[in-house]
């Protein structure tokens, strides 16, 4: 084959590939975020944007916090759990045209997880109104006792986890430390939101005691040390929106046809 | 002679084909996917707690070898339990509780005998919460962290000087063991071993 007639096909090749390239991106399936087709008479192709939050930032820069202390989240009786933990909270809302995905992640950089960094990722079901706020009735049986009421993350983080079954007061920390990665798996956060769909987020954070001791160099160079000592924590919190693939559900409840129209013709029968 | 790079056709072509497939591929990709993120920076920090005994006008401690102060019951001696005088020096990012042990041993020199320590002291009242006839501790009612300083004694209060001239008619002698604890502030249950705190 001659010289010339090689650069032919390869020149008609590659414009080939180039114009399926261009094609295939602009004639997506009609179960993309780029466009959907709206069954109606008309026939509409739409073009429809992914956005949450109005393209606000909720989540941006960096921000600088100081823990109190460390806390023991497997310990049945730490009771002042609440004082040193910290707690991130944000809402996020479908405010685009199409159904998302939204998941949260937390990544301890560093030896930030080594150290005792622990948290707990918590999104709310979706919803398109604020749900009320529940008032929580106050045990009037534990009025009068003088112990510590046990405050309400570990309350809610003992609950979550199932940490203490039954009359069990203790739980082996390993055992613990398991439930709480499976909580955080990723898979377990992430929520569709439809769209005028908003989802609330809210991540617990706190030290785990017996890392940071050991961190330190042991209780002893901790409390009424020598020297005084800090140890430094660092974590990226991330939310991301992100399309929906075809076989999720919301897809293809959005697909369905709020209406079906259709024309009927009737004919009346004449006699004559 | 080498076509410049630029200038043959077909690289022309292949250069346009990729630079086409990343644009529509990057516009396509940022319709499909949002991220926001933060960084956030923190730490976790101890405390220490020192207290500092002195004697007002004497820069003499009275300290022995076993940490003792000695407090004189002569008005006019300058370790007078009237001049003695305790602050405690702080430091540390951690949040904490404070509390200070006051024990005094009393003798009349042959034997040596711990007695409650209600000698009444002057502090400040909305600051330190007296506990010493359950643990010989003054307990200081607010959460610290960072560095400061407070003043614990500053003289005797009323009533201290009939009760040291008690002390004196007794040929007491009278020497002070001052200790400063501090703890987180929740782990107070733990390791101070109460329940609640005692102002509370």
């Amino acid at each position: 084959m001659s010289t010339s007639k090689k650069k032919t096909i390869k020149f008609t090749a590659l414009m080939t590939v180039l114009i399926l390239t261009i094609t295939y991106f602009s004639l997506l399936t009609p179960t993309s975020a780029y466009f959907y087709k709206e069954i109606s008479d008309e026939g509409k192709i739409k073009f429809a944007l992914l956005e949450v939050n109005d393209n606000e930032k909720i989540l941006d820069g960096t921000e600088e916090i100081q823990f109190k202390g460390a806390t023991k989240f497997a310990d049945f009786d730490e009771k002042l759990f609440d004082e040193v933990a910290k707690i991130k909270e944000f809402t996020v809302t479908n405010t685009g045209e199409v159904p998302a995905k939204v998941m949260t992640r937390v990544t301890p950089e560093g030896d930030s997880a080594k150290n005792g960094l622990k948290y707990m990722i918590i999104m709310s079901e979706p919803y398109t109104e604020s749900p009320a706020e529940q008032v929580s009735e106050e045990n009037s049986e534990n009025a009068e006792t003088t112990t510590l009421p046990k405050g309400e993350i570990k309350k809610e983080i003992e609950s979550r986890l199932d940490l203490f079954t039954g009359e069990e007061t203790s739980v082996e920390y390993s055992q613990a430390v398991s439930k709480l990665d499976a909580h955080n798996e990723i898979t377990n956060n992430i929520k569709t939101l439809n769209v005028g769909q908003s989802v609330d987020v809210k991540i617990y954070f706190w030290i785990e005691y017996d890392e940071v001791m050991s961190a330190a160099g042991g209780v002893n160079a901790w409390q009424n040390a020598e020297s005084v000592t800090s140890i430094p924590y660092s974590y990226n919190i991330e939310m991301i929106a992100s399309q929906l693939s075809e076989n999720d559900e919301a897809v293809t409840e959005a697909l369905k046809p709020a209406t079906e129209t259709t024309t009927e013709t009737t004919t009346e029968a004449t006699s004559q | 002679m080498k076509k410049k790079f630029m200038e043959n056709k077909k690289f022309r072509l292949i250069a346009v084909f990729l630079i086409t497939v990343f644009i529509v591929g990057g516009f396509s990709f940022a319709w499909f996917y949002l991220r926001q993120a933060q960084m956030i920076n923190s730490a976790v920090g101890n405390f220490k707690a020192t207290p500092v005994c002195s004697f007002e006008g004497t820069t003499e401690s009275f300290e022995d070898a076993d940490g003792l102060i000695t407090l004189s019951t002569d008005p006019y001696a300058e370790n007078y339990i009237g001049n003695f005088r305790v602050k405690v020096t702080y430091t540390g990012g951690g949040w904490s509780y404070l509390r200070v042990r006051i024990v005094h041993e009393f003798s009349n020199g042959t034997e040596s005998v711990q007695h409650p320590a209600d000698l009444p002291y002057a502090t400040d009242a909305n600051k330190w919460h007296d506990s010493r006839s359950n643990d010989y501790c003054y307990y200081y009612m607010e959460q610290l962290h960072g560095d400061g300083e407070i003043n614990l004694i500053t003289g005797l209060a009323d009533g201290g000087n009939e009760m040291v001239d008690g002390f004196a008619d007794a040929n007491a002698i009278i020497k002070v063991a001052v200790e400063a604890d501090m703890v987180q502030i929740n782990r107070y249950p733990q390791v101070w071993g109460i329940d609640k705190l005692p102002w509370k």
